[in-house]
């Protein structure tokens, strides 16, 4: 036996050896195909009608191209053909979860235009609303987040709450969420009887439900890890994408236009911004809890404060603003939602141009989802918080 | 033997298969939605009947009316095929599970090995499905069932032998005849863990039910599937299976049909039950895991531990041939309070430091391409 | 935030602007509290460049870019945002109205990319040296640029509702200029 084996000459199995025998290790095997999968828009969790147009190698993500328009309902188009109180009562329709803030700055670029002055308890109301109105979204982000991640529990509970909450809203402007509350130089109605009690032991109730919230998930071993350095993105990226809101003070920038650009009464209160600092979907996820707290903090201040007068100013019938051009925005709960109002002195907007923070986030999915698994798409997706009505407008 | 017994015989045993499945088609996921509206504090289908009892007949009959629909550009034959050689493999199981004292419909002396041959045969139809219906999501829904239930069959099967070791036995009869004393679950706690989970991952249940994770796989294998198909998987084999396996963990670690007042079927109905909320539960608190996580969770955590277990357990068995139960019981209460107290911790430290690595890898590869 | 340069208003910012760019801002001055430079189309990247890396303005943040209609020109907007001062900056450039066409710069914010997608998708504004120019929110065959302001909507009677095909609710009024179309 030994003589066989002596008997092969090594040295001629060389050169077949120099050959590459196996180049699959070279250029890896499995990269032969990418597989391409259509995300939506009839996908169980895409927020809507956000369609992915998702590059796989395996299960990894290596390209992504978000495609968009789906829901494109020509919002600007529109509020070129109405005059500029028929807009109104479209604005909420946008971003459906936080109408607020789309009627926000749509009344502050016309108050800028017209030079109102704003009545100091229209103020303190609009902030109320508005900080409700946050919170419901954050409930409704809270909750989509978690489903997405596989649990369904926390969807629920985020539901239950927010049911309070929008009772509320309906108290006081008479719709659960398509509001329609702001008035150019004011809101619509004072406060009803019984609001303010409901806002105060809602304040009181909320916070052990806040901290039920985070204790069903917050710490969950695979919470952590479906969160935990996933779809980070850097301070520098966020800035370069122009993220805003919680997406971008989770990566540590201290942005918040409450706090930058002194608009409304937020300079009368006292709350702090929630700061992430590794821009992953965990920190996003924390940012927004924290905010629901502080939001807490500010409807106290501003139910406390709330001075007395009118909640509105007279206004002629027939509104004309004079010519110019005006720059308003405001800090919704996705971001940076700004209003750009070009008048020629008609009864009709020139030209309204809106900016939606989820469009935003939305743009820099290409940069922050490469990389990841084909499950994660869909976790930090709902991370990142996008809500279609107002990315398509 | 006669024919006629045979045929009797072989009637007989498939209406108590069949029933089984069929029960726990009623049962559990008319169970699952009301318990899961009480964790989610809301009310759960409770308008058809009282309490809602007859939801289940109401969902059975809409799904029976719906149409048929095959895709075009399915394979046909393996499209039918899939749900049905699913839906036998419960209905195999059944067979070696002991049911009251003297009643296993076969007590065959490799209980155990036949548990776990004919328990991954599921897989085979899962695969069918996924592939057969001609659709992204069904195939890597398939896939990943395969690859998940492939891996976990493998602590599952080392805890089996760490139980027949003890019992020193491969009949199921056996194994609940030696829990006379004490339970298996006493001794080997750290088995029964690692069992518990392995088999919640073989049954796709939360939080390893990637393979019909709707979030993002639409439904997995069954995306394609409607009507009476979809009922045979989303019902019938997910909460059949759920039962068959709460049988084999009873019988293995929780005594099987053993109880206080006399060992009858009614204990292993209640530990089934009990079982089938735990699975519950679990479904209605935890988030899904990532496939790579899944399967790093197989291979580098439960297969390390279940085979220091075994080692240990066999070391023990040589040691102390006459009394081993004791120091086995000490090693595996004191290392389920180990791993309890110190794997979350561990955990979390490795992961943000793994993703970071990871990241920068891939930012480096693409910036070369 | 910054020790290094005090807090600037909208009027010592339109001088630091004015300063830091020289000749080629056109005119810089504050109109309803923000400050608006208006220079020629061409000079659009340089000038992002300067505003972005300029240690006291430091307008890092691109919010929007917004294209308006002027019937007889084509206005691009940026509105930009500085991480130090709270000042909202605007850069305005006309461009022709037929084939309106302005730098891109997608090299300076890289938000600005799907901004100006969508200003190209909604006004046929050409985005020279943009990395993707495709529509955005409008499908990719849709022939019209719907927020220039000779497109009017119509309403369709409904003996003219067509299903089949594509049947648009908006129509030129006139004879359609092809040479608009991208």
């Amino acid at each position: 036996m030994s003589d066989n084996i002596t008997d092969i000459d090594v040295s001629s199995l060389q050169p077949a050896m120099e050959e590459p025998l196996m180049t699959g290790y070279e250029q890896p095997v499995f990269r032969l195909e990418e597989m391409i999968i259509n995300m939506g828009p009839q996908h169980p969790s895409t927020h809507g009608v956000l369609r992915l147009v998702v590059h796989l190698d395996g299960e990894l993500v290596i390209n992504v191209d978000p495609v968009i328009g789906y829901l494109h309902r020509g919002m600007e188009k529109l509020a070129e053909n109405r005059t500029y109180l028929q807009f109104l009562s479209m604005a909420s329709r946008l971003d459906y979860l936080s109408g607020i803030f789309m009627e926000w700055p749509y009344v502050m670029c016309i108050e800028k235009l017209m030079e109102i002055e704003v009545p100091p308890r229209a103020e303190y109301l609009r902030v109320i609303v508005g900080e409700l109105n946050r919170i419901i979204s954050h409930h409704m982000s809270y909750g989509d987040f978690l489903l997405n991640l596989g649990a369904g529990t926390p969807f629920f509970w985020a539901f239950r709450d927010r049911e309070t909450v929008m009772d509320m809203l309906e108290m006081l402007t008479g719709q659960r969420m398509m509001y329609n509350y702001m008035r150019i130089g004011g809101v619509r109605y004072d406060m009803t009887d019984g609001f303010e009690e409901a806002c105060r032991r809602f304040i009181k109730d909320f916070p052990p439900k806040i901290d039920e919230y985070e204790k069903l998930v917050t710490d969950n071993e695979i919470f952590l890890s479906r969160t935990l350095g996933l779809g980070a993105i850097t301070p520098e990226e966020a800035l370069d994408y122009g993220l805003s809101g919680p997406n971008i003070r989770a990566t540590g920038i201290p942005w918040d236009l409450r706090r930058q650009q002194h608009y409304s009464v937020y300079d009368d209160f006292d709350f702090e911004i929630p700061l992430g600092r590794n821009g992953d979907s965990f920190d996003r996820y924390k940012c927004r809890i924290e905010e629901m707290r502080q939001s807490l903090r500010i409807i106290e201040q501003a139910l406390d404060g709330i001075p007395g007068g009118p909640v509105n100013v007279k206004m002629p019938p027939v509104l004309r603003p004079p010519a110019g051009e005006v720059f308003c925005a405001v800090e919704s709960p996705r971001g940076e939602w700004a209003d750009y109002l070009v008048s020629d002195g008609g009864l009709r907007p020139y030209r309204l141009k809106m900016r939606d923070p989820s469009f935003v986030a939305i743009s820099a999915l290409p940069r922050i989802l490469p990389g990841h698994k084909i499950a994660d798409v869909i976790g930090i997706g709902g991370s990142l918080d996008l809500i279609m009505g107002g990315v398509d407008r | 033997m006669t024919v006629v017994t045979f045929i009797i015989h072989f009637v007989l045993i498939f209406i108590l298969a069949l029933g089984i499945m069929v029960l726990s088609a009623l049962i559990f996921p008319f169970a699952m939605r009301r318990i899961w509206g009480f964790i989610g504090d809301r009310y759960g289908p409770n308008r058809v009947g009282p309490q809602g009892l007859l939801q289940p007949f109401a969902d059975g009959l809409k799904l029976f009316i719906k149409e048929d629909i095959t895709p075009s550009k399915a394979n046909r034959v393996l499209f039918a095929m899939a749900p049905a050689i699913t839906f036998i493999t419960p209905m195999l199981t059944v067979m070696v599970i002991p049911f009251s004292p003297g009643f296993t419909i076969a007590n065959l002396n490799v209980g155990l090995l036949y548990l776990v041959a004919v328990g991954s045969f599921s897989i085979l139809g899962l695969l069918l499905a996924g592939w057969a219906s001609h659709n992204k999501y069904s195939l890597l829904g398939g896939l990943r069932s395969v690859a998940q239930m492939v891996s976990y069959e493998i602590p599952l099967i080392l805890n089996i032998i760490i139980i027949g070791m003890l019992v020193g036995s491969l009949s199921l009869d056996d194994v609940v005849g030696s829990q006379g004393k004490v339970w298996y679950i006493a001794v080997q706690p750290l088995a029964f863990l690692v069992f518990l989970i392995a088999g919640m991952a073989e049954l796709n249940r939360t939080p390893f039910d990637l393979p019909e994770a709707e979030s993002e796989l639409v439904s997995g294998y069954m995306t394609e599937y409607g009507g009476l198909r979809f009922a045979l998987f989303a019902a019938f084999i997910e909460w059949g299976e759920v039962a068959v396996w709460s049988m084999a963990t009873s019988a293995l670690f929780l005594g099987g049909w053993r109880g206080p007042f006399g060992g009858n079927a009614g204990w292993l109905v209640l530990k089934v039950l009990v079982m089938a909320f735990f699975v519950i539960w679990v479904y209605a608190t935890f988030p899904r895991l990532q496939v790579d996580q899944l399967m790093a969770f197989a291979w580098k955590v439960l297969i390390p531990i279940s085979l220091v277990n075994l080692g240990a357990t066999g070391l023990f068995i040589i040691l102390m041939p006459d009394n081993f139960l004791l120091p086995i019981a000490a090693f595996s209460w004191v290392s389920v309070v180990l791993l309890v107290a110190l794997f979350p911790g561990l955990l979390r430290k490795a992961l943000l430091r793994k993703r970071l690595r990871q990241m920068e890898n891939f930012k480096l590869e693409t910036t070369e391409a | 935030m910054n020790t290094e340069s005090p807090v600037m208003d909208a009027y010592e910012a339109a001088e630091h602007a004015e300063t830091l760019l020289g000749g080629l801002a056109r005119d810089v001055r504050v109109l309803k509290g923000s400050v608006v430079i208006a220079l020629g189309a061409a000079d659009l990247p340089e000038v992002g460049m300067r505003l972005r890396d300029d240690s006291r303005l430091s307008l890092k943040m691109l919010t929007l870019v917004g294209g308006i209609d002027r019937e007889d020109t084509m206005e691009v907007v940026y509105v930009l945002r500085s991480m130090e001062q709270p000042v909202v900056v605007e850069l305005r450039a006309a461009t022709g109205r037929l084939e309106p066409e302005v730098p891109t710069v997608t090299g300076v914010w890289g938000t600005a990319n799907w901004h100006e997608r969508e200003a190209f998708d909604m006004l046929g504004i050409r985005f020279e040296g943009h990395p993707d120019l495709r529509r955005i929110l409008t499908r990719d065959d849709f022939d019209l640029f719907p927020l220039r302001k000779d497109v009017q909507p119509r309403r369709v009677p409904r003996e003219e509702w067509k299903f089949e095909g594509v049947g648009p609710a908006v129509r030129l009024p006139e004879e359609p200029d092809r040479s608009q179309r991208s």
